[in-house]
């Protein structure tokens, strides 16, 4: 996998560099790697402010949208009949555009923080939900049988035998949503936002400032990628037992 | 004493009778198997006993109490027919979460009964890294560390090839004399009954009702020389013969004289 991403790393300038001498393209359309990354050393500080802006909103989002995502699972698991109540409203709530949303919240809310959050919550929320409470229905019938005849309690079972079964289903959610988050608040700011990377792109557009809108890219990207490594890192350190079957 | 007590037993699912008018007393010690055609409600009844469903009429007792407080006081142990074990943990953690529930004091270690199974070396390896009766003997050792006086196992040899399957016999009946339990051994295997068992209870098909009981009076454990003994063949014979009675003899003439 390492040797797939060294040859990304290297391919990517050589393309870029390559586009531009096919294309003849001038440089304030696209501006060639070492323009980039100079804008990129020379504001660090205003990128920094930007990226962290962007992973704060993402982060208290993502930490919310997983707090009841997990709690609604459980609900579902233990109370069969709410998830037929409120599939309604879920299906209306995912279906709505999220930038209708989002304007309704501006309306109401304004210049804070809190659209952006809510944002990244509404559209990392489902693909957690769906996924842990697959998990947790995914045990063996035979394993409850056998926690019945041990007499076990509805606590033990959950800790021990569902909650251990719908981590892998857990762990592939982060997969999808993590990276998603920081997506939904980028576009949430590029929608209405006075920071971040979103803002900052709105901003480097309509300066027709070309370098800085690849720069950003560049960040997102690292990202992106980072994130995606993290999340399989921790996968392979949690289900060793998953790794010793290859 | 009496282990195990079913008078008038019956299950319906629906308008289906699964198991019907069952009368059996199995004493504290003994070995039974329950044996009969497939689908014909053996393994109905064994979930009855072991509380996971409730018969629609009789009565059911163990140890003179209901299965489900036989459950809530740790006094039986079940195998399943598909090995009970959760791939996360080791044949030992597997072991271990038994008396994680049940907490009970006179229990055996999971390590030493493991190793007296013969998987010494394999205590630290996940269930896909056992072999299919490596796997079986981690799944029964699971279902009696807490020592239940009660063990009721579901066809637990069905998925494993003749070889390992007598292996695994000869090995229970070793194991049950050093550590004496009731047990109740449901299975499709004539021999295997024969083999196991103080007595052989052979049930009609669907419902599930008693159709004869053969009691088998070798002294125990039996090694596997035991299964060329003629005697011994002489009750799987007559065990089959009893068997045929249930399941037809598929038009077949008895071929008495060689050839």
């Amino acid at each position: 996998m390492s040797r797939a991403y060294i040859v990304m790393l290297i391919s990517i300038p050589i393309l870029w560099v390559g586009f531009i001498w096919v294309t003849q393209f001038p440089s304030f359309l696209v501006p060639p790697p070492d323009l980039v990354f100079k804008v990129l050393w020379e504001e660090r500080d205003i990128f920094l402010y930007h990226t962290m802006a962007t992973l704060g909103g993402a982060a208290v989002g993502y930490i919310i949208a997983n707090i009841i995502a997990i709690g609604t699972a459980v609900a579902f698991l233990y109370i069969p009949s709410l998830e037929g109540f409120t599939t309604p409203w879920m299906v209306v709530i995912k279906n709505i555009p999220f930038v209708v949303i989002a304007s309704i919240l501006v309306i109401i809310l304004g210049q804070t923080p809190l659209p952006k959050i809510i944002i990244v919550v509404l559209i990392t929320f489902f693909p957690i939900l769906a996924n842990v409470l697959k998990g947790l229905r995914s045990v063996d019938s035979v394993l409850l049988d056998r926690m019945k005849t041990l007499n076990a309690s509805k606590w033990q079972v959950f800790w021990k035998i569902r909650w251990p079964a719908a981590l892998p289903y857990y762990i592939a959610a982060h997969e999808i949503a993590l990276t998603t988050s920081v997506i939904g608040a980028i576009v949430a700011e590029w929608l209405f936002s006075r920071e971040g990377l979103g803002f900052l792109i709105l901003r480097s557009m309509s300066q027709y400032r070309a370098d800085k809108v690849y720069a950003i890219t560049i960040i997102a990207s690292v990202l992106a990628v980072g994130t995606y490594i993290i999340i399989k890192m921790v996968e392979k350190r949690i289900f060793k037992w998953r790794g010793e079957v290859q | 004493m009496t282990a195990l007590s079913l008078v008038s037993v019956s299950k319906r699912f629906d308008q289906v009778v699964a198991v019907e008018n069952i009368d059996l007393e199995v004493k504290e010690g003994e070995f039974v198997s329950l044996i009969g055609p497939s689908g014909c409600g053996k393994t109905t009844l064994l979930r009855i006993l072991a509380g996971l469903e409730k018969q629609s009429s009789g009565e059911v007792k163990i140890f003179n109490t209901s299965p489900l407080r036989a459950l809530s006081n740790k006094d039986i142990g079940v195998v399943f027919q598909r090995p009970a074990l959760l791939p996360w943990r080791t044949a030992l953690g597997n072991v271990e979460l038994t008396l994680e529930i049940t907490k009970v004091d006179n229990s055996f270690s999971p390590s030493q009964l493991l190793t007296e199974f013969g998987l010494g070396e394999f205590l630290h390896h996940y269930p896909h890294q056992l072999s299919g009766g490596m796997q079986q003997r981690v799944n029964i050792a699971a279902a009696m560390v807490h020592n239940p006086k009660v063990l009721l196992l579901d066809e637990p040899f069905g998925a494993l090839d003749e070889m390992t399957r007598e292996d695994m016999c000869d090995w229970l009946s070793r194991i049950m004399v050093q550590t004496p339990k009731t047990v109740v051994f449901v299975t499709h295997s004539v021999d295997e009954a024969v083999f196991l068992s103080d007595r052989v209870i052979i049930l009609s098909s669907r419902p599930a009702r008693i159709h004869d009981i053969i009691a088998v009076p070798f002294k125990k454990p039996r090694g596997r020389l035991l299964r060329t003994n003629s005697q011994f063949l002489d009750y799987v014979g007559t065990a089959r013969e009893s068997l045929y009675q249930v399941i037809g003899t598929n038009g077949g003439k008895p071929c008495l004289e060689p050839i």
